[in-house]
């Protein structure tokens, strides 16, 4: 094996690892809301899409489901809560780009 | 991808409580609901927290559920999984009643720094893409492309490292040591035999993050100049065996063990070698002894391994939980590493915690925190509300620490100034109920049974050390037997071999330091303060408080319990008397009374 294909290997497991951290006050959380839909098949395409999406942005952050909050996106980011009524992926991506800054 | 991670540990402890079953439970119910493709069950290291087990953890949310059953499965794949919202009723609540969602909340974990144990709960010890991805092997890359051995060692000696498996001699200096040796042939061997009493850290590490240890024993042999390595291990840990196996099979399979690794020239081979559990083999001359297929005996020093160790080459050997702090130092820097801890003892320690403590585990904590801390806040007090007397530290080396000490920082130089050790990490709790003879006992009983005979201090010092206390315990002692037992001590310390006859007296000169009294209640009042020594136990009941219920004479094994002629006024029934000729003091009537009544001292 060359380095390469090491970094290569760490680079594919990593987005594994990024919906499988431990969350701190750095972390940055997209939490779909699933309190009126529930989880529909719709909301599961769209979270794995996430999850891909944000694994390649992002060290630190997680996407969950979280059946406390209506429906949408919200966003827990340093101390701060914003609401975003998305409910689809192209949507979703804008609103993660925001927070690449 | 999966929007969900269910892990749960496959440690030993956890294992020992049948979390396959959970495993195999939760891949079932994921399949029948068509669920599998989403969430994925992944079996880990230890997260610590044995005395909890079996521990699942759920993500993204780290929700930590403990003590799982088989039958929780279907309502956390339901609630959980399905509903999105943990099963309230199976998390964790603290002694106060508090519900805690996450393993990292918890008391237990809030003081503890994860450094050798970062991967131990976090990966599959089974999948070596796992490691990878969190950054293993990337050390390796980068000494190897990166380094020269020289600055390997300047890394390692900067840092601070000091060996965790006993002495906690300077890892950065033995590794100097044995570059510096000439040869051709060198060897690298790692100290898995863990042989202390109580002591579980290098298990963990090996069944929770085999890789870490390959990874560095890759990197010290580039650093010495070696390219064998052998890891010697205990055959009793079959899980890290297998474990450890399975990742040497993988990294030759991936090419990062063997030859011109990385393409870089190098080469590096890792070979197990099981040892059959003897306590003098984890001494390092007995342990290279051994790995030659000879009797595990220790050979005099020096010559030390640097210059003439394993098969008579220079050989380096370091404890596992040593090593797995090596890739992180490489990859982070030495300053990082030596900004944690104390002056002289840098990074962290791993203890296994157990004995009368709360929270039974593996809790990894800075050098320098106090043992108040370990004991009270993470471990969580001492169960029943009973009082705390003593820690022992460093095993059958190590000795007792008294109430006194709570506050001491835990390093290598404040727990030999207070009389006992580091050792590897063993952290055996004692409450009020301990005899701390007794403790020193078993200790000298273990190393008695333990002795590989070869010299003579050890083989006969001790056993005539182990009769002088078996007479303190029996109640036929005298002072002066305290003074001969304390001269004892430190002729076998000062003349012993090895480390095992030269430390074997510790728990005996500990206690006798800190606990002089209950050594002369037991010589002079010819009493166990605690009520431990069955010699000087006796049971009675007291006729005023027994009803008369019969229930202890039916229990007692040697039909020394009768009825007296005594009805204790409001009693129906005439009160029970021990015939102490023939009780054999097994507790039996004192476990049964329900009222009290049976008394001991
Ligand atoms: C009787 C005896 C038993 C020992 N058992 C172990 C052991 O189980 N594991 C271990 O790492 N070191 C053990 N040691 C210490 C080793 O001899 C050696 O110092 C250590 O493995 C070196 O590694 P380190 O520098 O990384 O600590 C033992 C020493 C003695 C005297």
């Amino acid at each position: 094996m060359q380095i390469e294909q090491l970094n290569n290997i760490k680079n594919e497991m990593h987005k594994q690892f990024v919906n499988r951290l431990q969350e701190n006050e750095s972390t940055i959380k997209f939490c779909l809301g699933v309190k009126s839909s529930g989880i529909t098949a719709d909301k599961k395409a769209l979270i794995l899409s996430m999850i891909e999406y944000v694994s390649e942005r992002f060290d630190n952050a997680l996407v969950m489901f979280d059946s406390d909050l209506d429906d949408g996106l919200t966003v827990f980011c340093g101390g701060k809560t914003e609401y975003y009524g998305v409910n689809d992926f192209n949507a979703a991506k804008t609103v993660v780009d925001k927070y690449l800054a | 991808m999966y929007r969900s991670h269910i892990l749960v540990c496959g440690g030993t402890g956890c294992t020992s409580n049948k979390s396959f079953k959970i495993v195999e439970a939760l891949n079932k119910e994921l399949a029948e609901r068509n669920l599998s493709e989403e969430v994925k069950v992944i079996t880990t290291g230890c997260f610590g927290l044995c005395a909890k087990g079996p521990i699942m953890i759920v993500y993204p949310e780290g929700t930590f559920y403990h003590s799982i059953k088989v039958e929780n499965v279907p309502e956390i794949i339901e609630e959980h999984i399905i509903g999105g919202k943990p099963v309230e009723r199976l998390l964790h609540r603290e002694n106060d009643g508090k519900v805690v969602n996450s393993l990292h909340e918890t008391e237990f974990m809030k003081k503890q720094v994860r450094l050798a144990l970062r991967n131990c709960g976090v990966i599959d010890p089974e999948n070596i893409q796992e490691y990878i991805g969190r950054d293993g092997y990337q050390a390796l890359a980068k000494v190897l492309t990166q380094m020269t051995p020289q600055d390997v060692i300047d890394v390692i000696l900067a840092s601070g490292l000091r060996g965790r498996g006993g002495a906690g001699f300077p890892t950065g200096l033995k590794w100097k040591f044995a570059k510096a040796s000439q040869g051709p042939v060198k060897y690298v061997c790692c100290n898995a035999d863990e042989g202390d009493p109580g002591a579980f850290m290098d298990r963990s590490v090996l069944e929770g993050d085999p890789h870490v240890v390959i990874e560095a024993m890759a990197i010290a042999a580039y650093a010495i100049g070696s390219n064998q390595g052998y890891v010697y291990v205990r055959a009793e840990y079959p899980i890290a065996v297998k474990r450890l196996q399975l990742a040497i099979d993988q990294a030759k399979e991936y090419g990062i063990l063997g030859k011109n690794i990385f393409g870089t020239g190098f080469d590096f081979d890792l070979e197990i070698r099981l040892g059959a559990g003897a306590f003098v083999c984890g001494e390092e001359t007995a342990l290279m002894t051994s790995i030659e297929g000879k009797r595990g005996e220790p050979r005099p020093r020096p010559p030390f391994p640097a210059i003439k160790g394993l098969f008579g080459k220079p050989t380096i050997l370091n404890n596992v939980e040593t090593y797995a702090n090596v890739p992180q130092i490489i990859l982070k820097g030495a300053e990082w590493f030596s900004s944690i801890g104390t002056e002289k003892s840098k990074g962290t320690k791993v203890f296994a915690l157990g004995g009368k403590i709360v929270n039974t585990g593996l809790v990894e904590v800075p050098m320098g925190t106090t043992l108040r801390e370990v004991v009270f806040e993470i471990g969580g007090g001492i169960p029943n509300g009973k009082k705390f007397k003593a820690a022992q530290t460093g095993g059958p080396s190590g000795g007792c620490i008294p109430t006194e000490h709570l506050d001491v920082p835990i390093d290598y130089d404040n727990l030999i100034a207070i009389g006992s050790m580091m050792g590897s990490g063993g952290l055996i709790v004692m409450d009020e109920d301990n005899c701390m003879v007794d403790i020193a006992k078993f200790f000298l009983e273990f190393t008695v049974d333990e002795s590989c005979g070869k010299c003579t201090p050890c083989r006969i010092g001790n056993k005539r050390l182990l009769e002088l206390l078996t007479k303190v315990t029996d109640g036929t002692a005298t002072l002066e037997d305290l003074d001969k037992m304390e001269q004892l001590c430190y002729y076998i310390k000062a003349n012993s071999l090895c480390g095992l006859g030269q430390t074997a007296p510790n728990p005996v000169l500990s206690t006798l330091r800190y606990f002089r009294d209950e050594y002369v209640a037991h010589v002079v009042d010819k009493r166990c303060p605690a009520g431990v020594c069955k010699k000087l136990l006796k049971y009675s009941i007291d006729k005023d408080k027994c009803i008369g219920c019969g229930m202890c004479a039916k229990k007692c094994p040697a039909d020394a319990i009768s009825r007296t002629d005594y009805t204790a006024e409001g009693h129906k029934l005439a009160s029970m008397a021990i015939d102490t000729n023939k009780c054999v003091k097994c507790g039996a009537c004192m476990s049964t009374c329900k009222f009290g009544a049976v008394k001991k001292g």
